[in-house]
């Protein structure tokens, strides 16, 4: 105890030098452990996205573009594939598609168009509000509502695609009808409509006397379209009806397709069906994507351990020296504790009981870092792989 | 008090040779011992407190044959029956006046800090007229005030002798007298002997005797 008594006495009245041994200390205990925790969960989150995603149609390219439009919503943009394929998947009997449209954004966020089979597929339960069910209806991911501050009642407007377009179409209002409960998953960053609504977002789809100006937005009142200043259209009561489509839906596109076979026959039928290399489709397994994509990540982690291992054998060796310098500091009072009478291995036992002190500080502050970390794990996970899309 | 016969010792590879046939030291007596540098002064104290072992002879401390101890039991004696007071004072920059005093007990399991001891800490620290400064550190006392804390240290295991080396050397010539005075006084009321080695000539009439260590030094072969 008196051995403990001095030394915390002794790191105590040296407060910025024990506060700058133990933050460095934490600090290379902690940031291991917080990268080996983010990157297990980062695994079995990545994993678990392609393990329930059992096959993905699309354009022949690249798999791992594929797989993150229509898994993670990322900024890939993958050639979009006709609808037409959907169809073929239906009339095959052998799985249930569902398209992913994910081509648009609004505040930074995906605007994916789908069907109502997603939200079964993927499980998602309502919090607020009710599903999709009208054209324009979008329903918002819960770390969208979060960020954005929105929920049920309020609208959302689809980001121009391209400012410098001139003929371009007008971004959508949109009304949020629904917000999902959080999943710790990319669909907890998305904003959900119905696929046709995607489609009137790119122009396949529009309506008549549908548009809205600033001037009008400013007055509170309707007016007639002025294309000059339109700022974006909105699909209301009155003109829903107006709303058309050109063209055979066969021919609309959508980024990928999510093909959940009936069973393991059924799978291996379809994926024969695409082996093809001259379709210009193909269905892919993303578990396998993503494991490819795991393993890349993990040959890169061994580096950084090694890289990581360095620094941290050189920051000991630095602290190492700090602390015997410390030591050759304190070497009168060693003498005057010897002269004293201090019993044998006092002195060992005096500094031995300031090292345990400062590297149980480091360890709890270590300890807490990475409970912090642990517990976050998945939200920080899901955002990280959110980054960007 | 001490006795020490025939005590021979030498620093290997110096040359430094030390040879004292005969020092007794009685019970509350207050001895000098002075000397040119290097001639052995503070060695003798080390010798008498069982820090070094003679090559040859007997020390006895209160009729304890320091020498013949084992390393363990040489240090609880140390502990228990000598006080030290240095030159340098010898302070913990870390740990308050009231806590250096006390710091003793914190280093060897052959004194217990209890009530008692805290009492007397307090105690002593107010005959030496440093009560209200026992919560500052070193570096927050003046030189006189760090040397009176020093002293309490000293005193405060209640020892049966006092060895000074050069206590007095860093202060100036009027709180010098002071702070031997109240060694002598503090000492005095503890019933233990002091053993001082001093330069300091001026301060040699308040001994009751005076050692000249000169003699006791041999020359090197």
């Amino acid at each position: 105890m008196n051995a403990l008594y001095l030394a915390f006495a002794y790191l105590r009245y040296h407060w910025a030098r024990s506060l700058v041994l133990t933050l460095v200390t934490a600090l290379i205990v902690f940031v291991p452990l917080a990268t080996q925790i983010l990157l297990s969960t980062s695994e079995r989150a990545l994993l678990a996205r392609g393990d329930a995603t059992p096959l993905l149609l699309g354009s022949r390219g690249s798999q791992l573009d594929l797989t993150m439009a229509a898994l993670y919503f990322s900024d890939e943009r993958p050639e979009p594939v006709p609808m037409r394929e959907v169809e073929t998947v239906w009339d095959s009997g052998l799985a249930i598609p569902i398209p992913v449209h994910t081509a648009f954004s609004s505040g930074g966020f995906r605007i994916v168009g789908t069907t109502l089979d997603y939200f079964d597929f993927r499980d998602l339960r309502l919090s607020g509000g009710r599903g999709l069910s009208v054209l324009g209806d979008a329903v918002i991911g819960a770390e969208v509502a979060r960020m954005l501050g929105k929920g049920v009642g309020d609208t959302i407007v689809s980001s121009p695609e391209n400012l410098f377009d001139l003929d371009g179409v007008y971004p959508l209002e949109m009304p949020i009808v629904g917000v999902l409960t959080p999943t710790n998953s990319p669909d907890d960053q998305a904003i959900f409509v119905d696929i046709k609504t995607a489609w009137v977002i790119q122009g396949i789809g529009h309506g008549h006397e549908d548009v809205v100006t600033a001037a009008e937005v400013a007055a509170g009142s309707e007016a007639v379209a002025n294309a000059a200043v339109v700022q974006h259209q909105r699909i209301t009561e009155e003109n829903i009806e107006s709303f058309h489509f050109h063209g055979s839906q066969d021919d609309f596109p959508t980024s990928a397709v999510i093909v959940v076979p009936h069973d393991t026959r059924a799978a291996t039928i379809l994926k024969g069906r695409y082996l093809d290399s001259d379709n210009p489709s193909q269905l892919i397994e993303p578990a396998g994507v993503i494991q490819g994509l795991v393993d890349r990540i993990f040959r890169i982690k061994s580096l950084l351990d090694v890289v990581t291992t360095i620094i941290a054998i050189a920051a000991l060796a630095a602290i190492g020296l700090a602390v015997f310098l410390s030591y050759r500091l304190r070497a009168r009072e060693i003498a005057t504790a010897v002269k004293l009478g201090a019993r044998r291995g006092m002195v060992l036992r005096l500094l031995s009981a300031e090292t345990f002190t400062l590297l149980s500080l480091s360890a709890m502050i270590a300890a807490i870092g990475a409970a912090i970390v642990a517990r976050n794990a998945e939200n920080w996970v899901g955002w990280l792989l959110a980054l960007g899309s | 008090m001490v006795r020490i016969e025939n005590l021979t010792f030498r620093y290997g590879g110096t040359g430094f040779r030390l040879h004292v046939p005969e020092l007794a030291l009685q019970d509350k007596e207050r001895v000098a011992i002075v000397g040119p540098s290097g001639s052995g002064k503070t060695t003798l104290l080390n010798l008498i407190a069982g820090i070094l072992t003679p090559a040859t002879g007997k020390i006895d401390v209160a009729r304890t044959d320091v020498a013949g101890l084992p390393d363990a039991a040489r240090r609880r004696f140390r502990a228990s029956t000598i006080g030290f007071v240095f030159q340098d004072f010898a302070l913990l920059d870390y740990l308050p006046a009231r806590q250096n005093i006390l710091y003793p007990y914190r280093i060897t399991p052959a004194l217990t800090l209890d009530a008692a001891a805290r009492d007397r800490a307090e105690a002593l620290a107010a005959s030496c007229g440093i009560a209200d400064k026992l919560d500052r550190h070193p570096t927050a006392l003046s030189q006189g005030e760090q040397q009176r804390v020093a002293i309490c240290r000293a005193l405060v295991t209640q020892p049966k002798l006092i060895l000074s080396d050069e206590a007095t050397g860093n202060l100036d010539p009027d709180s010098k007298a002071r702070i031997l005075d109240l060694l002598f006084e503090q000492a005095s009321e503890a019933g233990a002997a002091v053993l001082a080695v001093t330069h300091d000539h001026e301060l040699l009439p308040r001994f009751e005797r005076v050692l000249d260590f000169t003699q006791f030094r041999e020359a090197a072969a």
